[in-house]
Formats: C-alpha cells, sequence, structure tokens
C-alpha cells in the first residue's frame, strides 16, 4: 500500500513502512527546516536520539521525521522558529 | 590538616541569597569566602521559576518586601550595574476560571490601586480575553499588570558571584561552627576556616546544622519544554498565572483542571510550566500525578501547551518556615553569626533586598525595619542550638 | 497485588530474551519500544516491500521463536516509549499505545547510543552518523543515491560497507582513523563468530575494491557545489575528497540516559546499556538480568551460565585494542566556532568563554547550556566532560529524571492511567488528535 503526505502543502509519495524521514529524503527534500546553530535539520542519528530532524505533524506537535511511520494525509511542516 | 584563612565574612551557601550577600557585602570592602557544598545555585537557586512579584504577595511586611526588592531590581538591572541584562520586567497576567479565583482577582485589583504599589493594572479583560492569544474556553478573565520582573536564579547568583569577587570555595560542606571571642571558626570538608562574621544563607541545609529551627520543605514540581513549536503557538507575552495562587490553602484544594498553574515563556522560547506545593520533598522526588494535575489545568488554560514537548522535570524544594515569614539575622546568644534563609516561593525577589540589608548587619550599619522583623529573635522560646 | 507485570524497555535482543526468560519463569512481562517494529537496533527488519534477504535472519528467527512461545505472557508495545519512573515507582509510556503503571520492576534494555565526534562541518546536511545509512538501509531496503564516504572508527565502519556493498551500492572510500589491520596477533585470537563475520566483510570489500584508508582522520567537512568535501588528514598528509554522503562514527556508549535507581522497585540494565559488548552478548545478559530479578523477586531463577558472557566481553576488549586511536585528542585542536551541541547552539569558544563561577557540573548546565537541549546532551556531553576534565576533572552533571525523552503533554495527559492512583482527566481537558 502506497500513499501521499502533505510537506508545505506538497503532495509527497511513500511506500508502506516508510518514516516521513525516508519519504521526505526519496522526493528529494532533505533540509526538513533549520536548526538553532543554523544547522539544516535533516536527519543526523536516524533513531530518534539526536532530534536534529525535528517536523510539526499538524495537530499533534513537534516529532522526529525519523521515528514516525507515514500514512495517508499526514500533513508535516518545518518547526516554527519563536525566537531567536 | 587545617588552613587557617582569615576573612571580615565567611558566607556558607552560594544560592542567590547568599551570592547578593557575598556581592553586597564586598561592595563594602569586606574580604569575604563564600562556601558551597556542591557549587553555585546548586539548590532551590537553580531549580525554580524567577517571578519577582509584588501582586502575588500576601499584604503586609511580605508586600512591602517585595516591593522594595523589586524598585532595587530595577536600579540593579541598570546600565553597567550587576543584574543588567539578568533582571527584566515584562507584562504578566493573572486569570480566573471560576467565581472563586475572580473574587480574588477582584479583591487584588482593589489592593494595588489602594496601596499605589509600582505594579499597574492594565487591563481587566472582563469580556475580552484578547490580550492573550489561545486561551481555552474556561478562562472567565484576565488581568494584565506590568512592571513585575523576572530572573533566572542561576543567572542573578553567577551575576552575584562573578561580580563580588569573593573567594569561592566549592565542593566545601560546613559542618559546624563555633562563635568564638577571636570571631567564628568553621568546620567544613575541606579544613577550618576563621572570619570575623559569618552568614548561614543554606537553605534547607541550614537544618542538618540548626536542627531546632522551625524550617521544613515544600517541593514544588517544575516542567519544562524544548523550544519547538509550530506555526499555531500563540506567543505568549508574558508567564499566566492561575488565580488559584491567590486563593487561601484550603481554597487551593481544587479539582485538577482548576489546579494552580504558571505557564512562563522563558527567553529561550522554552516554557517553565510549574508548580505544585507538597510538604517534604526532594529534587529526587518527582510524581508523576502531581505533574499531570499541573499539565491537566495547564491545556485547559492554554490548548496549545498539548502540542508542546517536555523535556526535564524536577522537583524544587522550597525552604519554609513555621510562621510564613524568612529568617534574617543575627543568631540570639551566638554574636557574629547570622542567618538569611526560609524564603520559601520568594527567595529570588527578595535576594537583591536581602543581600543588601544583610551586609548592612555584616558591617554594623544596620538594616530596614521590615527586615529586623524577620530577625530569629522571635523563635528565642524555642531553643535554637548549634552543634 | 499478584498480577503485577515486569517492564522490559526496549525490544532488541536484550530486551527480547528477557522478557522470554521471565515469561519462561511464569512472569507477565510488558515489552515497549519506541520504534515501530521489535528487533532493536541490530535486528531492525525491512519494512519496505523489498524481498532481499535480511542481514543475520537467522539469529533474529531464533530470537523471535522464543518469544512468540511465550505469547501468552508477553504484551509487546511498539512505537511506544518509556518515559520515565516516577519515585513512587509508576512507570510512564506514552506514544501509540500509552499507560500509567506500576511494574514489579524494570528492566532497561534500551541498546547503545553512537559517538559522533564534532569537527567543522559535522552539521551539515548530508552527514549522518553510520547507524542512521545502516537503520535507513535495513529498513527502506534501499542504499542512497550518490557517492557515500564511512569515517571514524570501529567494527562498524567495515559492517556498514559491506552491506551497502551487498546492496549494490559500494561506499566510495572508508576512512579509519585506527590502524585495525596492524594487529594480526588480536585479530586472529578473536572469536571464530567474530572473526568470520569481520573476514566476510572485508572479503565484500576488498572484491569491490572499496578503498580502506587506515590512520586518516577528517578534519572538516564543507559544502561545496551541492557536493560534500572532505579534508582528510593521514599522518600529516593532508588531502581533500568529494562526496554526496558521508558516515561518521566514533564508537558505541551506553544509552542510559535516564536510568534511574528507584527507593521502591528495582531497575536493571542489560545488554548494550548495560554494557556495550554486542548483540551475542546482549541475548545473554538479557537472560542474566532476567534471572537476577527473579531472584529478586524471590522466585525459582533458571541458571545462566556466564561463560559466553566472558567471551565476548574478551572479545570485545579486543576489539577495541585493535580499533584504538588517538582521534580524540584532535577535540583540543577544534576551532573556535566548532558548534559542540545543536540544540542549543554551543560552540567550542561558548565553552571556552565560561568562567571559573561556572566550572561545576551544575553551572555548566544552568550558565553554559551543555546537556539542555533537546537531545537532553545525547551528543555534546561526552565531549564536553573531555574538554572540561583539566578544568574540573568531571564534565557537567547528567541527571538522573524524566522524561527519558522529549515527549508531548498531550501524550503525557492521554496515557491511561492503571497506577491505582487514577487522576480522573475531565474530556475537556484530554487532548486528541489522529
Ligand atoms: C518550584 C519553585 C519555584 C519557585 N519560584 C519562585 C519565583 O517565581 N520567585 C521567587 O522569588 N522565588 C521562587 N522560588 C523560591 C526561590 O527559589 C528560593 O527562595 C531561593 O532560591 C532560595 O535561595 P537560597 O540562596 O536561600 O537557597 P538555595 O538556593 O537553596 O541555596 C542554598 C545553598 O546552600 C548550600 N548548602 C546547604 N547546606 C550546606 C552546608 N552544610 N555547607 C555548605 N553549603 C551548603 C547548598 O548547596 C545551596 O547551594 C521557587 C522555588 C521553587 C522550589
Ligand atoms: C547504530 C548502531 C549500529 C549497530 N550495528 C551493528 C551491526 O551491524 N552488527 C552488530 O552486531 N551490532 C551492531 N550494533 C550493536 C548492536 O546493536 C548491539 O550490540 C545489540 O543490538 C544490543 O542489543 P540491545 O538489546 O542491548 O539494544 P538494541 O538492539 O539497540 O535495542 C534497544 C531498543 O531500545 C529501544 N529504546 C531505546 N530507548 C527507549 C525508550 N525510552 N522507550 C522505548 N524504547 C526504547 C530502541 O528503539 C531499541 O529498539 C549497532 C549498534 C548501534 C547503536
Ligand atoms: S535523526 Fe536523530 S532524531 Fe531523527
Amino acid at each position: 500500500m502506497t500513499g501521499h503526505i502533505l510537506w508545505n502543502d506538497r503532495d509527497v509519495p511513500y511506500e508502506q513502512g516508510e518514516t516521513l524521514a525516508q519519504a521526505l529524503n526519496r522526493a528529494g527534500i532533505t533540509h526538513l527546516g533549520t536548526g538553532l546553530a543554523g544547522q539544516s535539520r535533516s536527519v543526523f542519528c536516524g533513531i530518534g536520539q539526536c532530534q536534529n530532524c525535528l517536523v510539526i505533524l499538524e495537530g499533534k506537535g513537534p516529532c522526529e521525521a525519523c521515528r514516525v511511520l507515514c500514512a495517508d494525509g499526514l500533513a508535516v511542516s518545518p518547526v516554527g522558529t519563536p525566537h531567536d | 590538616m587545617s588552613r587557617n584563612l582569615q576573612y571580615d565574612a565567611i558566607i556558607a551557601g552560594a544560592g542567590i541569597i547568599g551570592a547578593s550577600i557575598a556581592w553586597h557585602a564586598a561592595r563594602k570592602g569586606l574580604k569575604i569566602a563564600i562556601i558551597d557544598a556542591s557549587g553555585p545555585a546548586a539548590a532551590a537557586s537553580g531549580a525554580s521559576d524567577g517571578a519577582v512579584s509584588v501582586a502575588t504577595k500576601r499584604p503586609g511586611v511580605m508586600a512591602s518586601l517585595a516591593r522594595a526588592s523589586l524598585s532595587y531590581c530595577a536600579d540593579l538591572a541598570e546600565q553597567a550595574q550587576v543584574l543588567n541584562g539578568v533582571f527584566h520586567t515584562r507584562p504578566s497576567y493573572l486569570f480566573a476560571r471560576i467565581d472563586a479565583e475572580a473574587e480574588a482577582l477582584d479583591r487584588l485589583t482593589a489592593m494595588l490601586t489602594d496601596q499605589g504599589l509600582p505594579v499597574d493594572v492594565m487591563r481587566d479583560g472582563v469580556a475580552e480575553k484578547s490580550s492573550v492569544p489561545g486561551l481555552g474556553e474556561s478562562v472567565a478573565r484576565v488581568l494584565e499588570l506590568s512592571g513585575e520582573g523576572h530572573m533566572l536564579g542561576y543567572e542573578a547568583t553567577r551575576a552575584f558571584l562573578e561580580e563580588s569577587g569573593a573567594e569561592g570555595h566549592w565542593p566545601c560542606r560546613l559542618d559546624a561552627f563555633e562563635a568564638t571571642k577571636d570571631g567564628v571558626i568553621l568546620h567544613t570538608s575541606t579544613g577550618e576556616m576563621r572570619a570575623d562574621r559569618f552568614v548561614l544563607a543554606t537553605g534547607m541545609g541550614t537544618t542538618n546544622l540548626l536542627p531546632d529551627l522551625p524550617l521544613m520543605a515544600r517541593s514544588g514540581q517544575l516542567i519544562i519544554t524544548d523550544r519547538a513549536v509550530g506555526n499555531d503557538w500563540p506567543d505568549l507575552p508574558g508567564p499566566l498565572t492561575s488565580a488559584a495562587y491567590l486563593l487561601d490553602k484550603t481554597a487551593q484544594a481544587l479539582p485538577e483542571t482548576l489546579a494552580p498553574v504558571v505557564i512562563d515563556p522563558l527567553a529561550t522560547g522554552q516554557l517553565l510550566i510549574g508548580s505544585s506545593r507538597e510538604g517534604g520533598g526532594t529534587e529526587e522526588q518527582t510524581d508523576f500525578h502531581m505533574a499531570r494535575r499541573i499539565l491537566i489545568s495547564g491545556v485547559a488554560s492554554l490548548p496549545a501547551l498539548a502540542r508542546r514537548r517536555v523535556i526535564r522535570v524536577f522537583a524544587g524544594v522550597r525552604t519554609a518556615t513555621g510562621d510564613g515569614f524568612p529568617i534574617v539575622g543575627e543568631l540570639p546568644d551566638m554574636p557574629n553569626v547570622f542567618l538569611a534563609t526560609g524564603f520559601e516561593g520568594d527567595g529570588i525577589g527578595l535576594a537583591p533586598l536581602i543581600g543588601r540589608e544583610v551586609a548592612g548587619m555584616l558591617t554594623g550599619e544596620g538594616a530596614m525595619a521590615e527586615v529586623n522583623a524577620l530577625s530569629p529573635m522571635r523563635f528565642t522560646r524555642q531553643k535554637v542550638a548549634s552543634q | 497485588m499478584t498480577d503485577r507485570r515486569i517492564l522490559v524497555v526496549g525490544a532488541g535482543p536484550a530486551g527480547l530474551s528477557a522478557a522470554a526468560t521471565l515469561a519462561q519463569a511464569g512472569q507477565r512481562v510488558v515489552v515497549v519500544d519506541q520504534a515501530p517494529q521489535i528487533g532493536g537496533t541490530v535486528y531492525a527488519q525491512n519494512r519496505t516491500g523489498d524481498t532481499r534477504p535480511l542481514s543475520h535472519a537467522k539469529e533474529r528467527r531464533a530470537l523471535f521463536d522464543v518469544v512468540a512461545a511465550q505469547r501468552e505472557r508477553i504484551d509487546i508495545h511498539c512505537s511506544t516509549s518509556f518515559v520515565g519512573l516516577d519515585y513512587q515507582g509508576n512507570a510512564l509510556i506514552t506514544g501509540a499505545d500509552g499507560f500509567l503503571f506500576q511494574p514489579k520492576a524494570v528492566i532497561m534494555a534500551t541498546g547503545a547510543r553512537e559517538l559522533v565526534q564534532p569537527r567543522p562541518g559535522w552539521t551539515l546536511p548530508g552527514v549522518t552518523s553510520v547507524g542512521a545509512l545502516q537503520v535507513d538501509l535495513k529498513t527502506a531496503g534501499r542504499p542512497p543515491e550518490g557517492r557515500i564516504a564511512i569515517a571514524g572508527s570501529g567494527s562498524l565502519l567495515y559492517a556498514l560497507g559491506a552491506q551497502l556493498t551487498r546492496a549494490g551500492k559500494a561506499p566510495a572510500v572508508i576512512f579509519d582513523a585506527a590502524h585495525p589491520f596492524l594487529h594480526p596477533l588480536a585479530t586472529a585470537r578473536l572469536p571464530l563468530h567474530i572473526l568470520q563475520e569481520a573476514t566476510g566483510f572485508i572479503l565484500t570489500l576488498i572484491r569491490a575494491r572499496v578503498p580502506i584508508l587506515s590512520g586518516t582522520r577528517i578534519l572538516s567537512v564543507e559544502e561545496k557545489k551541492g557536493a560534500l568535501s572532505l579534508k582528510t588528514n593521514h599522518g600529516g598528509r593532508f588531502r581533500t575528497v568529494e562526496v554526496d554522503r558521508l558516515g561518521l562514527h566514533d564508537g558505541l556508549a551506553r544509552n542510559d540516559y535516564g536510568l534511574q535507581k528507584n527507593p521502591t522497585i528495582p531497575v536493571i540494565a542489560a545488554g548494550d546499556c548495560r554494557d556495550v559488548l554486542g548483540r551475542f552478548a546482549a541475548v545473554k545478559d538479557g537472560n542474566r538480568v532476567a534471572a537476577e530479578i527473579l531472584n529478586l523477586l524471590g522466585t525459582p531463577a533458571p541458571g545462566i551460565s556466564l561463560t559466553s558472557l566472558n567471551t565476548e566481553k574478551a572479545a570485545q576488549r579486543r576489539l577495541k585494542s585493535i580499533f584504538a586511536h588517538d582521534g580524540c585528542n584532535d577535540l583540543n585542536d577544534l576551532p573556535d566556532e566548532t558548534i559542540l551541541c545543536r540544540c542549543e547552539n554551543r560552540s567550542v569558544a561558548d565553552l571556552k568563554a565560561l568562567t571559573a563561577t561556572d566550572q561545576t557540573p551544575r553551572m555548566l548546565r544552568l550558565n553554559g547550556r551543555f546537556g539542555m537541549g533537546a537531545c537532553q546532551g545525547r551528543f555534546c556531553l561526552d565531549w564536553v566532560a573531555k574538554l572540561t576534565a583539566a578544568e574540573m576533572g568531571s564534565g557537567p552533571s547528567r541527571p538522573q529524571r524524566w522524561p527519558l525523552r522529549p515527549v508531548l503533554i498531550a501524550e503525557i495527559l492521554n496515557a491511561a492511567d492503571h497506577s491505582g492512583n487514577e487522576t480522573h482527566i475531565e474530556e475537556s481537558a484530554k487532548c486528541t488528535f489522529r
């Protein structure tokens, strides 16, 4: 089974079993936002420890893209930067 | 091996109170050493919120001390002063969800206008809640105050210590002390120290040294979030405090959706969410049920809170006294030994003023009447013993 | 309360074998794992449609069969995190199935974490840990696009190199800070199963002509025209290499963050969380810790032979010496602008700017902000500790407190209360999300 997730309103297809990070990376989206150190938010540890791949799951909040499995219609966007 | 060091004064406890005393005393030209069992801001001062508030204080001595300290904080925060960049004023908000809380806000408004406090009531949003975005349905009323302040305990502790030039010794635990006619002798984990005068600013640690003092622990769970937010996060202009805090202790036994809660936006974009007031407790004693109670109430007041992530939870330990007032002053029967502890939930806000006044006691200049009222003499009927 | 269950955190080899041993002794066990599937790091499964054979398929099957045989007594929850233990012994579990309950004991089998040394450019996109590349390969069954360099030290460099090669995507180059091939004696004394696996990796890499440059360190990484430009140092000879992906790995450490001593119930670490000894030892250690818990609970425990555990321990010591290098000394030469902590944006210069007042474990955190970010210090504290060792003798403190990982407030509140100390959550406060 496959489906689509939404990245900033862009349709991104995924394959069953892929994490958000895997589907986004396969679509060429590796820059998932900007971290505090000015670094690109992207996969670093791959196992939910480093927090570098953080994205916002609509209706839920910040989640590690490397840890959340895709589901049809999930809307994902970059983490906001309230300060600094 | 014992070291023989001579200082004008030694301060035990490098929390915000000890650090403020050190800075003020050093400015008066005293040669100061400050010792701590673990290090600066190791206890309550490193595990608390930093509200410098007048509005939430009990009328009377505590409110007038808070008022004096708040305006003194503002002086110390001026350009090139010790708390510059550490103390800030900002708007703060008190909200009510039930009648008892709304009545408490009425009383507060009346009191603030009456006393002409340096804290202004900006807006009493009976009808409109727009001053703070994103409030929950249950929030009926919001009071906006200007002029109250904030400083983080550890930042203030650090600033006072850095600027004091006092000699810091840590880890160095005070085990016992004696007042002799040649000064005070301290027995510490790293040896013996001597000084003309001695200040105990050891927070809850004071109970080991003066077991007869009526001190008790009141811990509070503190919840810290990370910085990450979605686009729908309503940026808070200042801390949100439920008026349940103004209710007396019995009225505070509210259902969890109404439990006392403070949601305090930190400069980093993180939130500090507090806090409970539990009898006893240590920093390790985290309690899920208590933390959930605070969060349930927080989410009911500000629903977007549900979409923030918690990264740290710990219990801070306040040092409370039997009569609810801090203990500040020279010990009866122990000349040259001064005490400054028991600040419960007010020590951050009061530290600048208390530091100044205790430094005055050390030099013999004396202190203001409200601080003299905090003297340990009031417990003289109970035996105050040292080891 | 006789029906209380034992909590096992982590469904890797250690956690699963512990759960099976406990269940065989009649205990009821709850296993939680934050990953979407069981297996842990090494037995991560291919989740996409790809049907290529998995690595370690036989070992994995054997372990899963033992667990499957005890299914009635073992409750497994995936995509579910253990968030912490409070002082009353309540465990908070969040995620797909969230709940709060009072376990009889806790086994922490949360595995290892990867060490990646900071260096200029390590925060660039395309630079990941070696483990991230490996997990991706295992779970998506698909190697990444572009030229891949693998660098650092340890046997994982060769494991990943060979696995990528077998998946049809040989790495462009492997840079090893150590000289593993200069230790034939120690290598010859490795246990057969490790030697066989290692030989297999090396042969695969040699057949695919993958350049292996030992004694070579990556000094810095820069982004140049969409590619990564690596500056390497091989005994004073500097080179620049261009690739698209870089996997870095400087060893493994226990992932024991938030491992709490509890006044009310036993909490014991197992597997890599206790001591990083590899997957064979992890299975054994799971058995051993399960027996320890059974003993503590006063129930009959199976006798566990420690011989194979000791063999693995000796082997890991030997591997360590084979892969020993002085790479970490570079830390003192890091340029000031090097980021040490990306969560809080703290650099080498920020660390150097700290004063005497800040040189206590607590102040390094509070004022230095090291270890205060969202990763809770997992990627900076080791290095900050090394860099401050001279001044302080110890690094910033690592308080053992909850949550073990960042957790959504909605998830804390939605966890059903089975602790017997019910907090009533009113509908209005309960958060729903899809
Ligand atoms: C959850 C919580 C929230 C709070 N919020 C606020 C707020 O918003 N506004 C406010 O004004 N106040 C607040 N407070 C109160 C405030 O934190 C304290 O009143 C204040 O920090 C007390 O400072 P201190 O220096 O007296 O004590 P501490 O900070 O506790 O310092 C005592 C020091 O003495 C040392 N010590 C103890 N025994 C020995 C010994 N034998 N030898 C050597 N050293 C020793 C300790 O290591 C420690 O460093 C809060 C407190 C808590 C717990
Ligand atoms: C990145 C990496 C790559 C490795 N590659 C290899 C290899 O190729 N070959 C090899 O032999 N060995 C490899 N190892 C070592 C091998 O993984 C371990 O020796 C072995 O898997 C240890 O088993 P374990 O059960 O102790 O931990 P793991 O297998 O790591 O299992 C730990 C489990 O705990 C879960 N977990 C962690 N924290 C929480 C929490 N708070 N709540 C819920 N669940 C949690 C994790 O999701 C994980 O599934 C690797 C290790 C790492 C870190
Ligand atoms: S890549 Fe580290 S948390 Fe996702």
